[in-house]
């Protein structure tokens, strides 16, 4: 097996690990701590709980911290408005440099496809040129 | 708002924005479809799933990406945000099949685990010298895909809530991440073997398009937040002219700090944070509604006087002193204490 196939497989096995891990944790947040995190949750239904497993699986160590934290509702705030809105602008710079360099380099690399009697119609294409005697 | 959770809160509006697009993206795949087997009959199954769900995607990408600025840029776009996260997990969904098809179509049924040869295959291919030829584009798909997998799992309001408002909004930042990728994903990928210069233009001219809008929306509202603005009698800022503020309706002005919303309600003036704790939504774009500042985006409510949502919910915004001042509105940048009676200004 090659370095970077080594590299992909053991990153797998930890992917799925990480997630064996998160199956169980989910199990038990939602059979003990989920309410404690969020009393809206309280008289959810089943599909409401079925929708967020995927994420108590995937995020489950920011759950187990957030279940240690107290945080009554409605206290946080989008303070960071403006933040947000720099942050933003920012992006949209850094991607309106990176996605035409990326689209120029991807399409200056791309090879000319060859022309044969295929690719050009029949009526376009030249007779076969004749010996000269 | 909701008291309780549900996995989906379903309304009338919710089900005829999500009836419509569903509808759209059907028509438009069985439209491909169609289209491809009448040019290329020999044309698989396999590969009508893997380029259907890929065209079908990377649209809905781009139309996702464009609702935002559109919204910013006419307020008539404004509905188009309040289903937007459907739109969001659905686009994930067409991907994720994308996916799955291509990795089984390509990688699969041999001897290497196909993720492992996904991932590795091309690093064998690949010559620098023949420059974006053979490129591993694979993972920049793969990059993509886990982007909006964690957005897609994350899209409920029980998440926005126990995640923290501003780490949810930064991780749904990571869109614009996805976003690059399925860019680098197809033009180093399909684009290099496309013999057609169709797909060329098209991918530049969607491209330049969300670029565009974005950078449009970007110079719309950067002004707003470099407002002239000095503190002046008493600490108090001028916001705008009474007249500016029709009845039942808002404001959005910029007191140095941040952005503020006035708004008329029975002929008297009150000042809110312009912020909703849902989303962040503008509420200075939204109206008043029996009494309360109405969200444009979501519909959350907060009473004008206090900027508290009306039982059973508890939310918060800030509230500012405001008075009036030779056919002024005057801001002091102080917020009051949370939950505080404000009587507004006459005007």
């Amino acid at each position: 097996m090659s370095l970077p196939e080594l590299i992909v497989e053991g990153t797998l096995l930890v992917i799925v690990a990480y997630l064996c891990v998160g199956v169980v944790v989910s199990v038990y947040l939602h059979t003990t701590r989920l309410v404690v995190i969020d009393p809206a949750a309280k008289d959810a239904g089943f599909f409401f709980r079925l929708i967020i497993t995927p994420g108590l699986i995937a995020l489950w160590p920011l759950m187990l911290l957030r279940s240690r934290r107290a945080n009554p509702p409605g206290t946080e705030q989008f303070l960071a408005a403006r933040q947000l809105r720099t942050r933003h602008r920012v992006f949209i710079m850094l991607l309106s440099i990176v996605i035409p360099v990326l689209l120029a380099v991807a399409i200056l690399s791309r090879s000319r496809p060859a022309l044969n009697a295929v690719d050009i119609p029949v009526a376009l294409q030249q007779p076969a040129p004749t010996a000269i005697e | 708002m909701a008291v309780s959770y549900k996995s989906i809160s379903w309304d009338r509006q919710k089900r005829f924005y999500d009836l419509t697009f569903c509808a759209i993206v059907v028509v438009g795949i069985g439209a491909y479809v169609v289209a491809a087997v009448l040019t290329h009959p020999e044309i698989t199954a396999e590969t009508l799933i893997i380029r259907s769900t890929a065209l079908a995607a990377i649209i809905m990408l781009q139309v996702i990406l464009c609702i935002g600025p559109l919204a910013r840029l006419n307020y008539r776009f404004t509905p188009l945000l309040y289903n937007r996260r459907h739109l969001g997990v659905t686009m994930f969904l067409l991907a994720l099949v994308h996916g799955i098809f291509s990795i089984l179509q390509f990688h699969g049924f041999g001897n290497a685990n196909p993720l492992v040869s996904a991932l590795t295959a091309y690093w064998h291919d690949y010559n620098p010298a023949h420059g974006a030829s053979n490129f591993p584009f694979e993972v920049f798909g793969a990059t993509a895909l886990v982007i909006l997998f964690v957005m897609a799992i994350t899209s409920h309001d029980f998440w926005l809530k126990n995640l923290g408002a501003s780490f949810w909004k930064a991780m749904h930042l990571m869109v614009y991440f996805a976003y690059a990728s399925v860019i680098a994903h197809v033009a180093l990928g399909v684009l290099q073997s496309e013999r057609s210069v169709l797909g060329v233009f098209a991918l530049c001219g969607d491209v330049a398009v969300v670029l565009a809008l974005h950078i449009a929306a970007a110079l719309k509202e950067k002004p707003l937040d470099n407002p002239d603005v000095a503190p002046e009698s008493e600490g108090y800022v001028r916001a705008c002219a009474v007249d500016e503020v029709e009845e039942s309706k808002g404001k959005v002005v910029n007191i140095g700090t941040e952005r503020v919303a006035v708004f008329r309600n029975q002929g008297r003036l009150y000042a809110s944070s312009n912020v909703c704790r849902h989303q962040g939504g503008p509420l200075g774009e939204g109206r008043i509604i029996d009494g309360c500042i109405t969200c444009p985006w979501h519909g959350w409510n907060y009473k004008v006087e206090d900027g508290v949502s009306p039982p059973p919910f508890h939310e918060v915004i800030p509230t500012y002193r405001l008075r009036v001042q030779a056919g002024f509105v005057y801001i002091h940048p102080d917020q009051n204490a949370a939950a505080t009676v404000c009587q507004g200004a006459s005007s």
